[in-house]
């Protein structure tokens, strides 16, 4: 088993804002992710995805339990600047998270602040550059970057500063196709080198390549499986106002149709697959 | 016709080092009870062709007629334009200002100038057509609410005007799968119970396939295909070159074809492509 990167015991949070005093967003929570997982969460609007994002890089503190990222107790400000060097986020809005007016300056932004040397600096803006297939446009100014390229600068922003868990809050929501594909791309593409990847998401097809899925309702954790477990039952995901993947919806009507489609199908070859083994 | 566009252009930062064509030679028209999907990559002029419809831009050249009324004729006050088209922008949560969700909703047709007896019947009316309990929300401020019923309230506050033309630009993006089903039903039935013309942009290939009745096509600011679901889908190569993806049931069948099956591609919605598959593969 590798080992543990993220790990939250017994979680609360609740937000006390003047209109709705002691909303309990995180309900004693418990979950451990390890080091190399590809994890999707989903789950309905006000589910708590989002508050447990927050949580993983200690933009927020819980009400109660712990949160330890590598390690560390977030609760405990000597941490603080560690676990953010441990866990990065990439945010929804790809206007919100640029600094600076050119892009390769937006992504040594982090590399400079970690006072590493210019040589150094120089090597980790290229190869992260590089890495999002950004480093044509590094010259460039955010305004003439489209919302998808701009996730990638933003990606490749955080990826400059060597993280081992990048969490995603719902990164793809503001782009197109091609821009989603391109990012779920990158995103594999990083795990793979090892990093560990958290997604958020409300597009069920973007994680059925994820290792695991974890589904939240009403601020606990109401499902935890791989795709494939997750994905074969429909209609509990729907009760959850959640929903399957498209291929799944098919092969769920094939079979409900009377074809001998084994269940489980999550992509479109696996299904033509098994459609050409019937005839 | 409701909304005709005739030789649309429109170019941005005309005559400096940054020109831009965001639209070039649009023409098309748009009945009265359409509901009409606009999808394209982004950067293809899809947010610069809806802004032209209600006068949020001028065009570069070209003319725009909203039911029989050039919008870009110098005595057309902004007034008589926003009376019939309703646009919804992203987020549209994101621009509730009022204390109360009453206050919010009635802003528009109260500055229509109606009389307060109908102000309220629209307030009321427009709350209830987004599925929301006017009595139990109307005092309630905007912000206490949740994300999706802060949307359903920003929509109510455009279609309190009563626009016989609503455009919406990606009104299910963050909304979970439920929630955007519920939407794109909310939307399907203004269109089919109150007979308003719809024309909604979009990311969603699904969406498009499953709601609208014609779709519009936009790549690199040009109107590339305007027609029914099945004949716009039916190129899928020209999808794919432009960088957008036919609804994966389509797919499915358009894979199972190039294996040597003799089937119907034409499908598109996951139930039509499912009978489809059946047809061929069942005993």
């Amino acid at each position: 088993m590798n080992k543990k990167i993220i790990e939250l015991r017994d979680v609360s949070f609740v937000y006390d804002s003047e209109n709705a005093p002691g909303v309990k967003a995180l309900d004693e929570v418990s979950l451990d992710i390890y080091e190399g997982e590809f994890v999707g969460i989903v789950g309905k609007n006000g589910s708590g995805k989002s508050t447990l994002a927050k949580l993983l890089n200690a933009l927020i503190l819980p009400s109660s339990g712990k949160v330890f990222v590598g390690g560390m107790d977030s609760a405990d400000p000597q941490y603080t600047t560690d676990i953010r060097k441990v866990c990065s986020m990439v945010f929804q809005n790809p206007d919100n998270q640029m600094v600076a007016t050119i892009v390769e300056e937006d992504t040594a932004f982090g590399p400079e602040n970690l006072g590493l040397a210019p040589d150094k600096i120089r090597r980790r803006v290229d190869e992260s550059l590089k890495a999002v297939g950004m480093y044509d446009f590094k010259d460039k100014k955010p305004h003439q970057l489209s919302g998808g390229q701009k996730q990638r600068v933003a990606i490749a922003g955080v990826i400059a500063m060597h993280p081992q868990c990048i969490v995603f809050d719902e990164s793809t929501a503001m782009l197109d196709p091609a821009g989603r594909a391109d990012l779920i791309n990158i995103m594999h593409t990083l795990n793979s080198e090892g990093v560990t990847v958290i997604f958020i998401t409300h597009y069920m097809e973007e994680i059925v390549g994820a290792s695991r899925i974890i589904v939240m309702g009403d601020g606990k954790i109401i499902g935890d499986g791989t795709p494939r477990e997750i994905f074969s039952n429909p209609k509990w995901l729907e009760e959850n106002r959640l929903s399957v993947p498209e291929i799944v919806a098919l092969s769920t009507a094939l079979r409900e149709g009377g074809l001998d489609i084994p269940p489980g199908i999550l992509s479109e070859d696996e299904l033509v697959e098994a459609l050409c083994r019937l005839k | 016709m409701s909304i005709e566009v005739k030789n649309l252009s429109h170019i941005y930062s005309k005559g400096t080092v940054f020109e831009h064509i965001a639209l070039e030679d649009v023409s098309f028209e748009v009945g009265p009870h359409d509901f009409i999907g606009i999808i394209g990559h982004t950067g293809s002029g899809k947010s610069t062709l809806i802004q032209h419809i209600n006068r949020l831009l001028v065009p570069t050249s070209g003319t725009i007629v909203v039911n029989n009324i050039n919008i870009n004729e110098p005595n057309v006050p902004m007034k008589e334009i926003v009376k019939r088209v309703g646009i919804v922008f992203q987020y549209p949560e994101y621009q509730l200002f009022e204390e109360t969700v009453y206050k919010d909703v009635s802003f528009g047709p109260k500055n229509l100038g109606y009389d307060e007896e109908k102000v309220d019947f629209l307030v009321k009316q427009s709350i209830e057509i987004m599925g929301l309990d006017y009595e139990e929300i109307k005092d309630k401020s905007p912000f206490e609410l949740s994300g999706g019923q802060k949307r359903r309230v920003a929509i109510a506050g455009v279609i309190a005007m009563k626009p016989p033309i609503l455009i919406l630009d990606e009104p299910t993006s963050g909304l979970d799968p439920m929630g955007r089903r519920e939407m794109l039903d909310m939307i399907k039935n203004m269109n089919k119970q109150l007979g308003m013309c719809i024309i909604l942009v979009t990311h969603s290939m699904d969406d498009v396939a499953e709601y609208a009745d014609k779709i519009m096509v936009f790549s690199s600011g040009r109107l590339m295909k305007y027609g029914p679901p099945a004949e716009v889908f039916a190129d899928s190569k020209f999808l794919a070159d432009i960088s957008l993806d036919v609804p994966q049931s389509k797919a499915v069948l358009e894979r199972l074809k190039e294996e040597g099956y003799e089937i119907d591609t034409s499908a598109y919605t996951t139930k039509e492509a499912a009978k489809e598959i059946i047809r061929v593969f069942g005993k």
